[in-house]
């Protein structure tokens, strides 16, 4: 075949259509697919904590008035039910990314899951120490039913303890943030409307 | 008017030549729709810090002919990111059926051409001159003549292929 027989058939004219809606849906399914890890690891926290709230429930119906088991068992239902309500927050982001929606929408809830990632490794600092004790103190009573308090005065040093681990954990999770999410923002951020 | 529209109304100017350039590169219609999505996907990341010094064709015949050539080195895999959009349908597609016909014809010759000589083939076939082509390739315009007259002698010696 010649050159200008392929520059005819090459130039011949043709219609093309686009798929204005799919063309949206590009950008949404791009960012969604680097979300996708995150959506799964929401629903695996989300589905032990139900887990664990039940079991607190039944633990507490069960120590009404031992104060001693029933402030430990308080406080990890009070930071579990939080705990609940921030994955649920992370899921309604993730399934309110719409296709119609315009990109900036897109933008900042993106962005408001990389603050919630963010404070939730932030507080790491505070939440490990804080559930330290209570995290062994009712496990132990519920399934071996072992008091320990009677150990001595092992607490205020173990939670001293924790404070360092929650510190360095806190500062992992800042400096190893997750990644998917980061390419999510930067994609994002490279296809901003002005 | 917003960046989106700005995008959309580029769009509506270059898509028959997205298409063409994915139906050169590519000969599996299902991988064909996964190229158009990542040219367009390319192209829309890069709209925004589109450089005004340049040509926008320049631009655009580089990011189509880059994302092109670079899919044929990586298999094209059922990435997430499509995995939703295949099955609805695809971004660019003819109206007229007879038209796919005929490229089909047209990409069967380029087939046997290096993924360099097609792009440079392409840009020949789309009218640009000799040192557009040599810019946007990064290669000298003598080169751009070289393989002008390889891709000449090529097609020549070719048997045409049969059509049903």
């Amino acid at each position: 075949m010649e050159l200008p027989e392929l520059t005819n058939l090459w130039n011949a004219p043709g219609s093309v259509a686009i798929n204005r809606q799919l063309l949206k849906e590009v950008t949404l399914y791009k960012v969604k697919a680097l979300l996708y890890s995150l959506k799964w690891s929401t629903y695996f926290e989300l589905g032990l904590n139900i887990i664990f709230l039940f079991f607190l429930q039944g633990f507490i119906s069960g120590h009404l008035n031992e104060m001693r088991f029933l402030i430990p068992a308080l406080i990890l239902i009070v930071v579990t039910i939080a705990s609940t309500v921030l994955e649920c927050y992370k899921l309604y982001l993730f399934y309110s990314l719409r296709a119609e929606s315009p990109v900036v929408d897109t933008q900042q809830k993106v962005a408001q899951l990389q603050y919630l990632e963010a404070l939730e490794a932030n507080s790491m600092a505070v939440i490990i120490p804080l559930l330290s004790a209570p995290i062994l103190i009712v496990p132990a009573k519920a399934f071996f039913d072992f008091d320990l308090y009677q150990l001595g005065n092992w607490i205020p040093h173990y939670i001293i303890g924790s404070v360092v681990v929650g510190l360095v954990i806190a500062f992992l999770l800042r400096k190893f943030p997750n990644e998917k999410l980061k390419k999510a923002v930067a994609f994002l951020k490279e296809i901003k409307v002005d | 008017m917003d960046q989106q529209q700005a995008f959309e109304q580029f769009l509506e100017t270059h898509k028959q030549l997205i298409l063409k350039v994915a139906g050169t590169y590519c000969g599996d219609s299902e991988q064909r729709k996964d190229l158009v999505q990542d040219i367009i996907l390319q192209l829309w990341k890069s709209f925004p810090s589109y450089n005004k010094d340049f040509a926008l064709s320049t631009w655009m015949y580089r990011i189509a002919l880059n994302v092109s050539i670079s899919s044929l080195r990586k298999e094209i895999t059922r990435k997430k990111t499509h995995e939703g959009l295949q099955e609805q349908g695809e971004l660019l597609y003819y109206q007229d059926p007879q038209m796919e016909e005929r490229l089909q014809l047209l990409y069967q010759h380029m087939e046997q051409l290096k993924p360099l000589e097609k792009a440079v083939l392409i840009l020949h076939l789309e009218g640009r001159k000799h040192p557009e082509i040599a810019e946007i390739l990064g290669i000298t315009e003598s080169n751009v003549s070289t393989k002008i007259h390889r891709i000449k002698t090529l097609l020549k010696s070719k048997v045409k292929p049969q059509t049903h």
